[in-house]
């Protein structure tokens, strides 16, 4: 009956060293911060979906603290925050990065606070219940999914031109 | 996670089954279950892993009963505490916990005074859980780090383990021994929303299955079984 023992003493050890080994503080692997994903359109016979349109030299930044996203960008997607601390949120937008004329569009949204993991703690997720825009450049704004939780492949707001 | 516990606790099951064949063949006649037997347990190995895991401690106990035919009653017990401590999340939970279940000797007894065994066993667990209030903080270059508490709550933990083992008797009513547990948590959507950091008696809360181990020292005392007095009329 010892040698049962034996080999199962030495089994537990070997777990024990194991358990050791590995028994590290887990990193936060992810981010906390959520984004609002932005497409610009044109207006098409489809109506609401419109049709993609790239905006040359796009200048996208947020009034607030004057932070500047996006400066010379060619594209039609556009990963945009949103402030933790208030219930909105203003960009000013330029299509091809002129200064005059820009727009502003304004976000007004609730928050919701989610944990994530132990390692990463909580992250605020938001769900958009209004939006204004100026008239400028812009021609319309539309909440596409009002829900901007980090979800993939969800396109949150479509601005036409 | 079920069937990597299955495998090893079956390996080990034959590694002994292998061992046995090794020792000279003796009468396997089973004994006379004549004797009572109360044996009380600690598990050192929680004590000792709290030293080089200083987030988490736990301190368990059990008491097994002898009934007959091989077959034990366990209960165990105990308290623990885990803390976690990093720039997002900070916060504690403290617990008591009891676990009840029976355990089957997959070895015959060899002689009447031969109690070492292996076992295969089951058991409910039962945790009544102290969480803290969390402070949490969310890092945000653009808008500015964000932070707010989370109440601290009380909360419940229902389990069921298989577990396996070997406890072998060093000296007269001195045991030593370890099992393996394998624990599947019933109310695990109860701890999805800031679970506990440690749940002494389970382990980590965020866990729905958790493989874990115990090395127990125990201490056995014995009297003697009462003869069963017949009811049937002399002649």
């Amino acid at each position: 009956m010892i040698k049962p023992f034996l080999y199962c003493a030495c089994v537990v050890l070997l777990t024990v060293l194991w358990v050791s080994c590995k028994r590290v503080a887990d990193p936060c692997l992810q981010s906390t911060n959520v984004s609002v994903v932005v497409g610009t359109y044109k207006p098409s016979d489809t109506g609401s979906l419109g049709a993609d349109s790239t905006l040359p030299k796009a200048f996208i930044g947020y009034v607030s603290n004057s932070w500047i996203q996006y400066y010379g960008s060619k594209a039609n997607k556009f990963y945009l925050r949103l402030s933790a601390q208030t219930d909105t949120c203003k960009w000013f937008i330029s299509p091809d990065s002129s200064t005059a004329a820009m727009d502003t569009v304004t976000l007004i949204y609730s928050r919701e606070l989610n944990f994530v993991s132990r390692s990463c703690g909580y992250a605020y997720h938001y769900f958009i219940n209004d939006v204004k825009w100026t008239f400028n450049r812009i021609d319309s704004v539309k909440i596409n999914n009002n829900a901007v939780t980090g979800t993939a492949n969800v396109e949150n707001v479509k601005i036409f031109y | 996670m079920l069937r990597y516990f299955i495998s090893i606790l079956f390996s080990l099951l034959c590694l002994t089954a292998q061992a046995q064949d090794d020792e000279e063949p003796v009468d396997r006649t089973p004994s006379a279950d004549s004797l009572n037997q109360l044996r009380f347990g600690f598990d050192i190995s929680k004590a000792i892993n709290h030293i080089y895991v200083k987030d988490r401690e736990a301190y368990e106990f059990e008491i097994d009963w002898y009934h007959r035919k091989e077959l034990y009653f366990v209960a165990e017990g105990g308290w623990g505490s885990g803390y976690l401590d990093s720039s997002y999340l900070n916060y504690s939970s403290k617990n008591t916990f009891f676990r009840a279940g029976v355990s089957k000797s997959i070895l015959t007894k060899l002689y009447p005074s031969d109690w070492d065994w292996a076992f295969v066993g089951i058991r409910y667990g039962v945790a009544f859980i102290n969480r803290s209030d969390a402070k949490y903080t969310i890092y945000d270059p653009l808008f500015g780090n964000v932070g707010g508490i989370i109440q601290g709550t009380h909360l419940t933990a229902h389990w069921l383990e298989l577990t396996g083992g070997v406890k072998v008797e060093l000296l007269k009513g001195v045991y030593a021994g370890w099992n393996i547990r394998g624990r599947f948590l019933l109310n695990g959507n109860q701890f999805k929303e800031l679970p506990p950091i440690y749940i002494a008696g389970y382990g980590r809360g965020d866990k729905n299955s958790i493989f874990d181990y115990n090395f127990y020292l125990n201490y056995a005392i014995r009297w003697k079984r009462k003869k069963a007095t017949s009811l049937e009329p002399k002649n």
